[in-house]
């Protein structure tokens, strides 16, 4: 199936929005910030959205207040992407259209607050309790909610992956006809059980992160929000006018390939030979109908662990030829784990439409153990097939491949 | 869309197989059936010792349908959902975080992610086909039937879908009262596959269509009536519904063999379930 990206956006640390994205990366300016989050005394940095900080929710939806959801909510309205969902409501019946979202913390933050003021029947204070925040689904009730979507409506949660194996799901959708188009996207925001979880797992990096570097002192955790819509291309008429609605990248972008695996390995580190990921990544290949040598760049999972780094780009050497650009994007605004799917994905589609390949900010020394040369420096050439992988605990692995539409 | 229900795993108050739960059907059960403790031996005895009671839940069940479909877990994709998460581990998270010191256990965070039973289950029968979590609060089991229904339909290849929710600790009862765990996983294969049609306990018809604003549809009532206050709270509970489909007529009369069920997916969509039943199937036994 012939799938396209007819709009999507980003907001991180790193920016609202594709526009502050772009800028981010050609001045290779970091949104790493060191870490205040709430009373999380952590020697750390953060990849902090410091605008939610002021962002309200409407008052007709002000019971689903989260930090999760003020972040969906402030990224959603980034780049004319409700514009976009607009439009196709009017191309497409509300229930046609469905909902994906990838998260790994859900509204957790909230859950957290709200067990700081337990009573004495050990119940939170009223002004959390609220049934549609304390689950899992949180974030895809609210986008389905906010936009006035009444398809279908999932949230994704396989840790780190989350928000890549949306567009799968999402293409599945489509290919049965279940839905006219798929909004797909990831949200995860800053909470104490992701930085102090990850703490106890002594991942927590004292300085910026620096993916692939010799001398790496682990990852730095990152909020983010981003998001995609998924027409097939078939609808000509409605993927022109909601495509013009939204961001109207210069090219058109293709859902080409998507690869999904499991380690069965281990919970908390990937298998070492890299063995899911390759497969991710080469399923995702024959799934696209490419070659490798075919791929330009690479938006790596990379997150500066030592075990991550290894065994991707163990996996990477497997497959690719050294004429791959590879980078990890982790130095400009944290792991931002849920969505670190969609931002990877966005990050990758964005070097499509600019020619701009980010390199590996804050990466300094290669380290010599690396088995696939990794991109330092960003670099302009253009760009027709990019690649973007996340890998989750369980051992939850997708690659996805996009592609620019060339008339 | 249409798929083969080919192996049922179930765990609940009163009942640790699914011959157990037809059983219920036609017994004077008490309200208060207490439910026993999974011990899946699917995992290692050293892994489940630290294993959460959501990822023991998990396993047992879907071992069970794997065990009843004969299919090996390795071959089959699976969708895990839950309607609430691991609340146990939420809770364990949450009160430690709102103390002075934040030290958590590797181990429990680990487990945290809501995709552990799939990671858990990907482990102990080396399985390394795509494997997946979601969920949909109250529309958790429709969603994830149909997320089931078309990864069988688009990949061609055996789906196996686990539902477990657990008990609920104090903190979240008033927003979600689940009192009893309950677990319930379906072996779903593709039709006209090489595995026999005949060998399914049933096949599923699954159409969906905008749903009628005037009346929401009513769930149907369960068969067993101890579950009932369960399966109104519980998220994974509500495909009792779905299994009493499969079950067989009361005191021997005549087999209805199709039934039909239709459910809310969505605020705006519902959901056709045409469950046509073999003559043989385990619940005529």
């Amino acid at each position: 199936m012939d799938l396209r990206i007819a709009s999507y956006t980003l907001s991180s640390s790193a920016g609202l929005g594709l526009n502050a994205l772009s800028e981010a990366i050609e001045t290779r300016q970091s949104g790493l910030t060191r870490n205040n989050y709430q009373d999380s005394t952590l020697n750390t940095w953060i990849g902090r959205v410091h605008a939610l900080d002021s962002h309200q929710l409407p008052e007709s939806i002000s019971a689903l207040n989260s930090r999760n959801n003020r972040l969906a909510d402030l990224a959603l309205q980034q780049d004319n992407f409700t514009q976009a969902v607009l439009a196709a409501k009017e191309q497409f019946p509300a229930h046609r259209i469905g909902v994906i979202i990838g998260t790994s913390t859900s509204s957790v933050g909230k859950t957290e607050w709200g067990y700081r003021s337990l009573d004495e029947n050990d119940h939170m204070p009223s002004q959390f309790e609220q049934p549609a925040l304390h689950n899992p689904h949180a974030p895809g009730h609210f986008v389905a909610k906010r936009l006035g979507i009444t398809g279908p409506s999932m949230t994704v949660s396989t840790a780190c992956s989350s928000s890549s194996k949306v567009f799968a799901a999402g293409r599945r959708w489509l290919q049965c006809g279940l839905v006219d188009a798929v909004l797909v996207g990831g949200v995860d925001s800053l909470c104490l059980s992701i930085l102090h979880g990850f703490a106890s797992l002594e991942l927590i990096s004292p300085e910026q992160c620096k993916p692939f570097d010799q001398n790496r002192t682990g990852i730095n955790i990152g909020e983010a929000a981003g998001f995609a819509l998924l027409i097939p291309a078939e609808q000509h008429s409605a993927l022109e006018q909601i495509t013009a609605a939204g961001n109207n990248p210069k090219y058109a972008v293709q859902l080409a390939g998507v690869g999904e695996s499991s380690d069965a390995y281990h919970m908390a580190h990937p298998h070492p030979e890299g063995k899911g990921a390759s497969t991710a990544m080469r399923n995702a290949l024959v799934d696209a109908n490419l070659s490798p040598e075919q791929i330009a760049y690479a938006n790596l999972h990379g997150t500066a662990t030592r075990a991550n780094d290894m065994t991707e780009a163990r996996s990477l050497s497997a497959l690719f030829g050294k004429q791959l650009k590879a980078s990890s994007s982790k130095g400009w605004m944290g792991h931002t784990l849920g969505a670190a799917g969609i931002a990877g994905s966005v990050i990758a589609m964005e070097a499509m439409q600019t020619g701009l390949i980010p390199g590996t900010l804050n990466l300094d020394t290669i380290d010599n153990d690396l088995s696939f040369p990794i991109q330092q420096e960003n670099v302009q050439q253009e760009v027709n097939h990019v690649l973007a992988n996340s890998f989750g605990f369980g051992g939850n692995n997708c690659s996805l491949i996009f592609s620019k539409v060339v008339h | 869309m249409q798929v083969g229900i080919a192996g049922v795993g179930a765990w609940g108050p009163g009942f640790s197989s699914l011959d157990e739960y037809f059983a219920l059907h036609n017994a004077d059960t008490p309200n208060d059936m207490q439910v026993q403790q999974p011990k899946p031996e699917r995992i290692p005895s050293r892994e489940r010792r630290r294993s959460p009671l959501m990822v023991k839940l998990a396993v047992e069940v879907a071992d069970q349908a794997c065990g009843m479909a004969n299919i090996e877990p390795a071959q089959a994709h699976s969708v895990f959902m839950s309607g609430v998460g691991d609340a146990d581990i939420t809770d364990y998270m949450c009160r430690v975080l709102s103390g002075p010191d934040k030290l958590l256990s590797p181990t429990k965070f680990h487990n945290s992610v809501h995709n552990a039973a799939a990671g858990i289950w990907s482990i102990s029968t080396s399985c390394e086909k795509p494997a997946t979590f979601v969920a949909s609060m109250e529309n958790s089991f429709v969603t994830a039937l149909i997320e089931s229904v078309v990864q069988v339909q688009t990949e061609s290849m055996p789906v196996l879908l686990v539902m477990t929710d657990i008990a609920m600790p104090e903190p979240f009862m008033p927003m979600h009262p689940i009192d009893q765990m309950l677990g319930v996983a379906l072996l779903l294969t593709p039709v006209h596959s090489s595995q026999s049609d005949a060998a399914c306990l049933a096949t599923m018809n699954i159409e969906t269509q905008a749903s009628s604003q005037a009346q929401k549809m009513p769930w149907p009532v369960v068969n067993a009536s101890s579950l009932q206050r369960l399966y109104e709270v519980s998220p994974t509970a509500r495909s009792l519904c779905l299994l009493d489909t499969l079950a067989a007529s009361r005191d021997g009369q005549d087999v209805t063999t199709q039934t039909q069920l239709q459910l809310p997916l969505s605020e705006g969509i519902d959901c056709t379930l045409s469950i046509h039943k073999n003559h043989h199937s385990r619940g005529d036994a």
